[in-house]
């Protein structure tokens, strides 16, 4: 008679067996004392099991999670309201600029004209600027700036991660 | 509060009722701490990693899908985080599905001279803490947690049959080691 295969036997104690299977374990399981055994070893194991301990978290615990979470909900509103200042006064800087450029051309109708020639000026600098930046960034030159740039924007990660990691353990402790 | 349910919790802390999400936590604590200290096999570790998880659910709570049941979702968060735990700590992390014989390292390594001896049942318990992360968490959720394979599959995402093998394998260690250690005859 060959044994039954302990993956079988794990299927009959999880009730996974089709009938025909079923039966012929049942009665190798009547007629093999070993089989037997070996099952009631293993529904031991699986009886056992069923009683796992469980563990039970520090009595403060929910309240340290709830004080955690209202923590980093604050930061992060000191956040976005740092964000919002920073981009607050850069608007309102930008927007006084466009006023008194408005206000200049409205109030002088005659330095519409400059203005028209200073665009100018600043156009044909513009070009002159475009025309010599096409002999510096050649081909070659680009794959030069662009390794340089790359491993400088590596090393400035690299530190920024270890400076984050340095900061986040100073923060735990 | 015990006849809330889970997604009624969600949507009352989505609401901005945030202190409800404290009764999920209530709710969750234990059973996630049990599955995190038979991971990392550390009671103080498990805290810390419990907490990560619980905030990194709350901060995850907009992107949960209600189709999905919650502890699914969040025992996700928690295997995830363990295992990520584990590997900063540069421990050793199991394949799920390593060879047999990598296992019967616990049968090597108990010294029934060394030990106290127990009953069966404690003895069992203390070889279920030494199983590696993987094959402890799945015993915690299939007799834990009362979850089914499919559920466990999802949460480890791995395969239902590898669940299966790595629960059976257990099962198989853990009959072999009381049948070395001289339990046979408590056994039956």
């Amino acid at each position: 008679m060959i044994p039954i295969d302990d993956e079988t036997l794990n299927q009959y104690i999880d009730g996974e067996l089709d009938q025909s299977k079923l039966n012929i374990v049942k009665e190798q399981l009547i007629n093999s004392e070993i089989d037997r055994k070996r099952l009631e070893y293993l529904q031991k194991v699986h009886g056992d099991l069923g009683q796992l301990k469980i563990y039970q978290t520090s009595a403060n615990f929910t309240s340290f999670v709830m004080s955690k979470l209202e923590k980093k909900l604050k930061s992060s509103k000191k956040d976005k309201i740092f964000i919002l200042s920073i981009s607050s006064v850069f608007m309102i800087f930008c927007l006084a600029i466009a006023g008194y450029l408005l206000f200049n051309i409205i109030s002088d109708p005659s330095s519409t004209g400059l203005i028209v020639e200073k665009t100018n000026l600043y156009m044909s600098i513009l070009m002159q600027f475009t025309e010599s930046a096409k002999e510096i960034f050649t081909p070659q030159n680009i794959s030069i700036f662009g390794s340089i740039i790359s491993f400088g924007f590596l090393a400035v990660a690299y530190f920024m991660y270890e400076e984050h990691k340095f900061s986040k353990r100073k923060i735990e402790q | 509060m015990k006849n809330i349910s889970d997604l009624e919790i969600i949507e009352s802390v989505k609401k901005g009722n945030r202190a409800d999400y404290s009764i999920l936590v209530d709710r969750y604590k234990n059973k996630a701490f049990s599955l995190i200290v038979r991971m990392v096999k550390n009671q103080m570790d498990a805290e810390e990693v419990l907490q990560d998880c619980f905030v990194k659910a709350y901060n995850s709570l907009e992107s949960f899908k209600q189709q999905a049941k919650f502890s699914t979702w969040f025992y996700r968060i928690v295997y995830n985080t363990a295992l990520t735990r584990l590997s900063t700590k540069k421990r050793k992390v199991e394949n799920d599905m390593s060879s047999i014989d990598e296992l019967y390292f616990l049968e090597s390594n108990y010294n029934p001279e060394t030990t106290e001896q127990k009953d069966s049942s404690q003895f069992m318990q203390s070889m279920i803490e030494k199983l590696p992360p993987s094959y402890s968490a799945v015993i915690n959720m299939f007799y834990l947690d009362n979850m089914s394979c499919e559920e466990i599959s999802e949460i480890m995402q791995t395969s239902v049959s590898n669940v299966k093998v790595m629960l059976h394998r257990s099962r198989i260690l853990l009959r072999d080691i009381l049948i070395k250690n001289n339990y046979a005859e408590e056994i039956l």
